[in-house]
């Protein structure tokens, strides 16, 4: 069953960036594609895209700001078979490696291969350009289950 | 005892307007527990220090979940203690081929010290008798500090430390070319920082030569990618005018507890204190640390101690 999900208000960045997909044969009513966005707790982003089932994860603005300039960027393997919330590489900057760890489950289809030399580009565009990895996902269910844009915020205040 | 700001009207401190991003830190007040603390008997082998780290988070992740709000702040620990001669580098240095040796690793085959890839930020560097080393294990989510204050405010609170305290001087933290330690000149450093981040609860920390005893280790590695700078300690830079004397290793770890309850806003006491009154985190965090002290003391025998210099005798 396709179901619908409106890309969240929040994400205007992903708005502009996205146009909705040309219908395929395969849908056979409405079928516009949406990719929406969603967070952890622990200041990542994946933004899903439910036709190729491929999340895209980084980290937030706000996980950027906290950290400061940012020298280096160690990624997970591709191919590598992640579980959700396992350790999947760390940022550093100024002395501080901060682990980074998979928002959801699967295998990791592609790394962003341009934060090797400019791992500047996690403070300049975390939200886009300076996206982490790219996973397929094992369990969209996951994807479901991470907070919204509304609840990330709440989180990010409350803190 | 004098207020912190009161303090900084008198010496404004040039290392707190450090900003390498746009917005700068500032102390929340806190209504958080008090920091507790534990001063190690004899230095630690590095694996030991490394597993009481990783035990010590495994137990706050746990206390965490089962209890976000009732845990908050308990298990946050400072801990203080000298290593047994060993070279460390960081996750920048993860070496793609097992069957290569970190170029750094080379140069000290055989010297008499161990040399680990840890999963701290930063490079190369020794730790050994005569230097101290601090492992705060602070959740900085529930202290609302983010990491790169927190790198500020321990780099402020070891400058301040030497300069206000100890008079040395020409202090500079950090490095007017932007790295991150505490430097006497543009080429001496004698203070570095290394810190490693687990959903926000940090390990690793700083170390602060005190005696000579750790430069001759030094003077066999490139540490922290920095070539043109050479390790230096506080007993080299202390005036001889200065009236406290040389202080050891001890002194200082002492003199430090105190300036990281200012730090934080937050009392501070031993680890041992009021156990009885404290949850089922902060006693583990208690036996760990009593279990370290004994595996430290097991091992150190075992090898027989541990060497003053540095073999140079089997270098390849």
């Amino acid at each position: 069953m396709i179901s619908l999900r409106l890309a969240r208000p929040a994400s205007s960045i992903l708005r502009t960036a996205l146009a909705p997909q040309a219908r395929t044969k395969a849908m056979s009513f409405s079928g516009v594609r949406f990719i929406s966005t969603r967070y952890t707790t622990d200041h990542e982003w994946v933004s899903f895209d439910s036709n190729s089932n491929i999340g895209t994860v980084g980290i937030t603005d706000y996980a950027q700001k906290a950290l400061g300039d940012v020298v280096f960027v160690e990624l997970p393997g591709q191919g590598a078979e992640v579980a959700q919330g396992d350790s999947i590489g760390a940022v550093e900057s100024v002395k501080a490696a901060s682990d980074i760890y998979a928002p959801v489950s699967g295998v990791i289809e592609e790394i962003n291969e341009t934060l090797a030399d400019q791992p500047g580009l996690l403070n300049k565009a975390s939200e886009g350009n300076g996206w982490l990895a790219k996973i397929k996902l094992s369990d969209p269910s996951e994807f479901e289950a991470l907070l919204n844009a509304e609840a990330y915020k709440a989180h990010c205040e409350g803190q | 005892m004098v207020s912190k700001s009161f303090t900084r009207l008198l010496n404004p401190s040039t290392f707190r307007q450090v900003s390498l991003s746009s917005s700068s830190c500032a102390t929340p007040s806190s209504s958080l527990p008090p920091l507790r603390y534990h001063i190690f008997r004899e230095p630690l082998p590095y694996p030991v220090g490394l597993k009481l780290q990783n035990d010590i988070i495994d137990v706050r992740l746990k206390a965490k979940k089962d209890d976000p709000a009732g845990s908050r702040g308990k298990g946050d620990v400072v801990l203080m203690l000298e290593h047994t001669p060993t070279y460390t580098t960081g996750r920048r240095d993860n070496s793609p081929n097992p069957n290569e040796l970190h170029p750094e690793e080379k140069k000290v085959q055989n010297v008499g010290a161990n040399f680990y890839i840890t999963k701290r930020g930063g490079q190369v560097t020794y730790h050994g008798p005569g230097q101290l080393v601090g492992y705060p294990i602070l959740d900085l989510n529930v202290m609302e500090t983010p990491t790169r204050c927190y790198v500020e405010y321990l780099q402020a609170m070891l400058a301040e430390y030497a300069r206000d305290d100890l008079g040395v001087q020409g202090v500079l933290a950090p490095h007017p070319e932007g790295h991150v330690g505490v430097f006497s000149s543009p080429t001496e450093k004698f203070a570095s920082i290394g810190i490693h981040l687990s959903h926000r609860i940090t390990s690793h920390g700083f170390a602060m030569n005190i005696t000579p005893q750790p430069i001759k280790w030094f003077d066999l590695v490139m540490a922290c990618g920095l070539a043109d700078v050479k390790a230096t300690s506080l007993h080299q830079l202390i005036p001889p005018s200065s009236k406290g004397g040389l202080p050891s290793v001890r002194d200082v770890a002492e003199s430090l507890i105190p300036k990281f309850g200012d730090l934080f806003s937050r009392g501070i006491i031993p680890l041992s204190q009021d156990l009885q009154e404290e949850g089922a985190e902060v006693n583990q965090i208690y036996e760990l640390v009593q279990k370290a002290e004994d595996d430290a003391t097991i091992v150190n025998g075992k090898q027989g101690g541990w060497p003053d210099e540095p073999d140079l005798s089997k270098r390849e």
